[in-house]
């Protein structure tokens, strides 16, 4: 898989778009009193401006360069951009999972999901060290630094 | 008189045990991080943010000033035993650290990386007390346009250090448009609140930073599969002598002179600075054709260099309040959360954070010394933890370590936002430190924005009627015009090529 300037391009119209929103959304703050003589949108919109501007000027380098044929695309292994996007799943399940499952059982999922996602480790292996790094874990925030953490089922620990 | 009874103040502060032991746990964890290839100084200080919450802002800082330093230092050993840059801070060492210890001269070679990154960060302490203190006095008297110019300066400058100045500024920008969510300074609405109410304060710092600067990385060794080598170490020969010491002098001095002087340019920062103190110690050598086959000076030069950015980064930072890197970005950020500005009424008010930080500049190098020679066997045992087991347990780091912060899955949702964003940006090419530097000054930059044309009563001129903001705007422009002049010219080139 390739990183070419067609995906280049279709970032930046994602910037334009984000910073069209974003001066959109100011537009009623005009209207808020404040003892400011420019009030709360003009900063915004100006960043937004600034976002649409240079994403514009950058969908222009992008042009001429697929016109005189300089393109040069980064090339990365498409397994490894799954492997990537399941991480970002597993991470996902965490904020879903932690809430009901509370934060032993979730995190010793967490930690041996993403480490079987990524392979090269055995199951004992891996098995251990999302036990015992999630229970270090445990005992560092909860006992030493002393934050409440979720206990889900689990509230007689 | 002052100056002595600060400088007590600040030593007060870190020789005890609680600062002592915050500086050594704070070189030990930068060390290490430094040491992962792929793990940087940075990443370790946004790591270790939601560890700061429960301490108080002197050891926290103080901590944070040990990470830097012992980052800086621990990307060498890598560079030396495989060949492969720990931190980009490090990449000049590879080219005759790597020789050296392929030649059995292991231990000369990590030996001075050592002693040369003490010396680079004792050398740039010094200059930190001597530049910091009087630009704090020129600082006090500088009103909300100065401080406007010299945020949007900080901020152009490092978009104009990238490698495309187009994505710089829209990268800064987006950090400055980022800090505008939550309540307004002046008016008291939430603006892009969108009826969430996680979204009236905006969006915490802690989690933005541990999802812009670690989990993107973590999520980009991973789709990069970035793997390390298994580091061996065993001590080859011996550490270097005096006599190699007095030999590599001239390029630790200037080395150090050239890593303050860079390290005080916002975004140019310790992997500019390592090329510039390498090649000008070849430039300079009286055997410059032995550089890159083993020459202890081209170890030398970089680690002094890279070191001495340390201090020249916090002058910046510690007299104005504004960080020209990620690194000092983090320490601003941890001075924030603990309810502190950095900037020159922090000299004023809280004499015992900048002093302290003199202080500890210099005693984290000192101790680097120690936790180096007695600590780097176990220290390459922690490096040469498998990747995957690596990238697990920082993710669960990372995922604690922001819930902790309000007891809230929303700031979960908030690393992962950031994470995914900062990879986009990094796959693509655009700086995350200005997106970083940008949301952390967003609001330094628009309530002087805001203040200054109070003041003036909405004229727009007043920027360029008062002389050091006119003077620095315009260095602003033109540091902006001369990037995309070269970024043009870079492409022409190209094109014809």
């Amino acid at each position: 898989m390739t990183i070419t300037n067609k995906s280049k391009a279709v970032l930046n119209i994602l910037w334009i778009l984000a910073a069209a929103a974003f001066y959109w959304t100011s537009i009623p703050y005009s209207e808020a009193r404040t003892f400011d003589p420019i009030g709360p949108h003009v900063f915004p919109q100006i960043m937004s401006g600034v976002i649409i501007l240079c994403s514009l000027g950058n969908l222009l380098v992008i042009y001429r360069h697929s016109k005189t044929g300089t393109d040069t695309p980064e090339t990365f292994h498409p397994g490894d951009a799954l492997r990537m996007l399941l991480v970002l799943v597993v991470s996902g399940l965490y904020i879903w999972l932690m809430p009901a499952a509370g934060y032993l059982v979730a995190t010793i999922f967490l930690i041996f999901l993403l480490i079987a996602v990524q392979g090269e480790v055995g199951l004992r292996v891996n098995i251990l060290v999302s036990c015992g790094f999630a229970l270090v874990l445990y005992l560092l925030f909860s006992k030493v630094l002393h934050i409440l953490l979720p206990h889900g089922f689990l509230e007689f620990i | 008189m002052e100056f002595l009874q600060n400088i007590a103040l600040g030593s007060s502060v870190v020789f005890t045990f609680k600062g002592l032991a915050s500086i050594i746990a704070g070189v030990v964890a930068g060390t290490i991080g430094g040491a992962i290839p792929g793990i940087n100084a940075t990443m370790t200080m946004a790591i270790l943010l939601p560890f700061t919450w429960g301490m108080d802002p002197t050891a926290a800082i103080l901590m944070y000033v040990g990470i830097y330093c012992g980052g800086q230092y621990g990307g060498s050993i890598p560079s030396v035993l495989i060949g492969t840059p720990g931190t980009p801070s490090s990449a000049a060492t590879v080219m005759d650290g790597y020789p050296l210890h392929l030649q059995g001269k292991t231990g000369l070679a990590l030996g001075m990386s050592l002693y040369a990154s003490v010396f680079g960060g004792i050398v740039s302490s010094v200059a930190l007390m001597i530049f910091a203190i009087p630009l704090a006095k020129v600082a006090l008297a500088f009103g909300p346009p100065e401080y406007f110019a010299l945020a949007l300066l900080g901020l152009t400058l490092v978009a104009s250090l990238s490698t495309d100045v187009f994505k710089g500024l829209i990268a800064a920008a987006l950090g400055l448009l980022l800090a505008t969510i939550g309540l307004d300074p002046f008016a008291g609405i939430v603006r892009f609140g969108f009826g969430s109410e996680h979204l009236i304060e905006g969006f915490e710092i802690i989690p933005f930073y541990m999802g812009i600067f670690a989990l993107s990385q973590v999520l980009y060794i991973i789709f990069k599969k970035i793997r390390r080598e298994v580091v061996e170490y065993r001590i080859t020969s011996k550490y270097p002598s005096t006599l190699d010491f007095i030999r590599c002098l001239p390029s630790m001095l200037m080395g150090s002179a050239i890593g303050m002087f860079v390290g005080a340019m916002p975004g140019a920062g310790a992997s500019i600075a390592c090329w510039l103190g390498y090649n000008e110690a070849k430039r300079w050598s009286r055997h410059p054709e032995e550089f890159g086959k083993g020459a202890l000076e081209g170890v030398a030069a970089p680690e002094a260099t890279n070191n001495a950015v340390t201090g020249g980064a916090m002058v910046p930072l510690l007299s104005l309040g504004i960080p020209g890197s990620g690194s000092t970005a983090v320490m601003l950020g941890v001075l924030i959360i603990h309810g502190l500005r950095p900037g020159p009424m922090l000299f004023v008010t809280n004499p015992e954070i900048p002093y302290s930080i003199f202080v500890s500049l210099f005693v984290s190098n000192v101790i680097m010394i120690f936790v180096a020679l007695m600590l780097i066997k176990l220290l390459i045992k922690v490096v040469n933890i498998p990747e995957t087991i690596m990238n697990a347990c920082i993710l669960a780091i990372i995922f604690v370590g922001a819930y902790s912060v309000n007891n809230s899955m929303f700031d979960i949702f908030t690393v992962l936002l950031f994470g995914v964003l900062g990879l986009i940006m990094k796959i693509y090419d655009y700086p995350i430190t200005a997106t970083a530097l940008g949301f952390v000054l967003g609001y330094l930059v628009e309530t002087n924005f805001r203040r200054s044309l109070t003041l003036s009563k909405g004229d727009w001129s007043v920027f360029m009627t008062n002389p050091i903001s006119m003077v620095i705007i315009i260095l602003s422009i033109l540091s902006v015009a001369y990037a995309v002049y070269c970024n043009h010219f870079r492409r022409k080139r190209g094109a014809a090529e």
